[in-house]
């Protein structure tokens, strides 16, 4: 061992009583720190009583406290000897690991972004999978009459008997296709001139009458239905509120107590809600195209839609499609034409007999 | 402003004495990051762990008369503060979220809704105040001697209801009376060992200086309000004393504002990672500006130390985070 190494060591000691320094000399023993002051007098400090509270750090004083009495040694070569002297004190800090301090935090920033992507691309995800599950319908229900109450007021329906059972109609025979379903559609017919319908959870669905007009055929709004009811079965909005929340944990705990990339971390969270968002939309278009094709309906329809909304409308500029809650129009009408293309159908007209504009005529005017 | 380090340590009188800070970004950054992965591998809990390690090191570079500060708090004691706080809040949620869904009216909804804002602002903030404050001052010590707050919560009650009332209904043109008076209820009441702070101001002092703030700090950018800040500043120390020693502050609205400005540049340019020096810096930069004049004896200064974990306090010691922390710059 370093035997030759000095074991004498200036030191100031405090009583833990008044902020009088006293000038001790220390000496390090197998056992513990002997303290001796001017006077002649001395403490004993085993090591299993005193706890080393400073000097992990260049430049340092080193300080030893035991209980409120303290200790403070200028020179940091004082926990080098302890370690020497006293081996296997691990509550004392070793100035040989201060080296490996670099690594360890370059080490500690990739585990975190390492970590941070798993979470975000697999286990968001995958937890948002596993709790959905075990979200009662009851649940989503009565979160999504609070929902519609507030997008779609009592005062800006349509309730005109003849009209809903013709939109309900075509739902049912989407419906029917899905048996097993948990769910009650519940179609709103509101009063707003913006083209637009959306979906809530529990089976809500609300329908612009400004989407209506624009429909040539009832099965364009069926293609709109079959898109919405789609996003009520995979309980796209339910995953969302807890894609939130899980996003909003993770993230917090990402940035800790480093409140400046608080702010960083929410622009990459509301990104990934949008992208999450958009997925849902693309899930919505191809799923609802399926089933439009088990309930023998003209899938072209869907197609034909979003091109009259792209007429309408236009598309969202390019630059922009990162920033949307929908995927380009142009990019839902190629991937929907992919699959018409390769897939065979037989389909059947619906409402054969009336005219579709006397029953857009008739739901715009709304009851008398 | 270290030049006193080999001094004898009694301190020669009618010299300034200042706060001199040590810490640098780079250490502080990589405390930070090896925080966040505890904090994600423990689930958050390690949280109060981490702020415990960051408060260590920044006590431990905070030198005064060439001996450094030590914080003496717990990663459990925060953790038990938090609990305390989420089950108030839980409470106070329920209940408010409770009459909002079974009283259904219009009249429940806005009932529901008071309880919760009027539980947060006059009973948790209140009471997180002196508590963050009473746990701040108690775990924090010098040579050994630690420092302390005797304030009652239920005195700060009968001061805060008022102040924050009248502040919100005047549309903070009454907050320098306020704050003079939370002030001096918090600095009369702290103590290093034996030693008392002491704080005398009125708040008509400040009080067009705050209102010129207010009112020009739309036309002006928000600009102005940094020299109402620094004046403040100076006000506030100028009329604090330690012991025998008198306080006083350098700060001016120029500087302030040109460090403010480059703090927020640093964190949008680095989306935050910048936050650790950002930190150290605002230590300098504020133990820089303050300086402590005139006779001072430290070695009369006796341990006197109050225990601020004290049952009979209830709740208060909880709720130590960030946003709760009213930070006079006294550490």
């Amino acid at each position: 061992m370093d035997t030759l190494r000095q074991n004498r060591w200036d030191g100031r000691y405090f009583d833990g009583q008044s902020t009088t320094p006293h000038l001790v000399s220390i000496t390090i023993s197998k056992d513990g720190l002997v303290i001796a002051k001017a006077d002649g007098t001395e403490y004993q400090w085993y090591f299993h009583q005193i706890r080393q509270s400073q000097g992990a750090y260049t430049g340092e004083q080193v300080r030893v406290e035991k209980g409120d009495e303290i200790l403070i040694v200028d020179d940091s070569d004082f926990l080098r000897a302890i370690h020497d002297i006293a081996p296997n004190r691990s509550s004392f800090h070793n100035p040989r690991f201060s080296k490996h301090r670099t690594a360890l935090t370059v080490l500690s920033a990739m585990a975190i972004i390492v970590i941070g992507l798993v979470l975000y691309f697999r286990g968001i995800p995958t937890l948002t999978d596993l709790v959905v599950v075990y979200l009662p319908v009851r649940w989503e229900e009565r979160l999504g009459a609070q929902v519609v109450l507030l997008l779609a007021p009592e005062d800006r329906r349509i309730d005109d008997p003849n009209c809903q059972k013709a939109i309900e109609g075509i739902a049912h025979l989407l419906m029917e296709t899905e048996q097993s379903s948990p769910y009650n559609l519940h179609i709103i017919l509101k009063r707003d001139p913006v083209i637009n319908a959306f979906a809530a959870p529990g089976g809500y669905i609300v329908i612009h009458d400004g989407l209506l007009r624009k429909t040539k055929s009832p099965e364009e709004l069926a293609a709109v239905l079959a898109h919405e009811i789609q996003h009520i079965l995979q309980r796209h909005s339910t995953r969302a509120i807890l894609r939130e929340l899980s996003m909003g944990m993770l993230f917090s705990a990402l940035s800790g107590d480093a409140g400046g990339l608080h702010y960083a971390l929410e622009t990459v969270r509301t990104l990934g809600g949008l992208r999450f968002r958009r997925q849902d939309e693309a899930e919505a278009d191809q799923k609802g195209m399926q089933m439009l094709q088990k309930a023998k309906i003209d899938p072209k329809c869907m197609v034909a839609f979003f091109e009259t909304l792209e007429k309408e409308v236009g598309d969202i500029p390019r630059f922009l499609s990162y920033v949307s809650t929908h995927p380009r129009t142009e990019e839902r009408i190629d991937r929907l034409k992919q699959i018409t293309d390769q897939s065979d159908y037989e389909s059947v007209v619906l409402l054969p007999d009336t005219d579709w504009s006397d029953i857009q005529e008739m739901c715009v005017r709304g009851p008398k | 402003m270290a030049e006193s380090t080999e001094q004898p340590l009694g301190g020669e009188p009618t010299t300034a004495r200042q706060l001199s800070f040590y810490g640098q970004g780079g250490s502080l950054f990589g405390i930070h990051i090896v925080n966040i992965l505890l904090a994600i591998i423990t689930l958050g809990i390690y949280y109060f762990w981490g702020k415990v390690r960051v408060r260590n090191y920044m006590h431990s570079q905070t030198e005064f008369e060439g001996d450094r500060f030590a914080y003496h708090g717990t990663g459990k004691e925060l953790f038990f503060g938090w609990l305390k706080a989420m089950v108030f809040l839980i409470v106070i949620g329920g209940l408010s979220f409770g009459i909002q869904l079974f009283g259904k009216s219009f009249t429940s909804q806005i009932i529901g809704t008071l309880i919760l804002y009027v539980g947060i602002l006059f009973l948790l903030f209140p009471v997180a105040i002196v508590g963050a404050w009473r746990f701040k001052l108690s775990r924090t010590s010098w040579r050994g001697i630690r420092f302390s707050f005797r304030g009652h919560t239920r005195e700060f009650f009968r001061i805060y209801f008022p102040g924050m009332f009248l502040t919100l209904i005047t549309l903070g043109f009454y907050s320098p009376y306020f704050e003079v008076r939370l002030r001096k209820f918090l600095v009369n009441q702290s103590y290093f060992g034996s030693a008392q702070f002491h704080f005398d101001g009125d708040g008509r002092d400040l009080f067009w200086g705050n209102f010129w703030a207010i009112v020009l700090a739309i036309p002006t950018l928000g600009i102005y309000p940094f020299w109402y800040a620094a004046t403040r500043h100076r006000y506030f120390w100028s009329r604090t004393t330690f012991s025998t020693a008198q306080f006083r502050s350098t700060m001016l609205g120029g500087d302030l504002f040109v460090f403010q400005l480059v703090n927020g540049l640093l964190l949008i340019f680095t989306l935050g990672l910048a936050q650790p020096w950002v930190l150290v810096r605002s230590a300098r930069f504020t133990f820089e500006r303050i300086l402590l004049e005139g006779d001072l004896d430290l070695d009369v200064i006796e341990q006197d130390a109050r225990d601020a974990s004290a049952t009979g306090e209830g709740i208060t010691d909880f709720l130590d985070t960030e946003f709760l922390d009213i930070d006079l710059g006294l550490l």
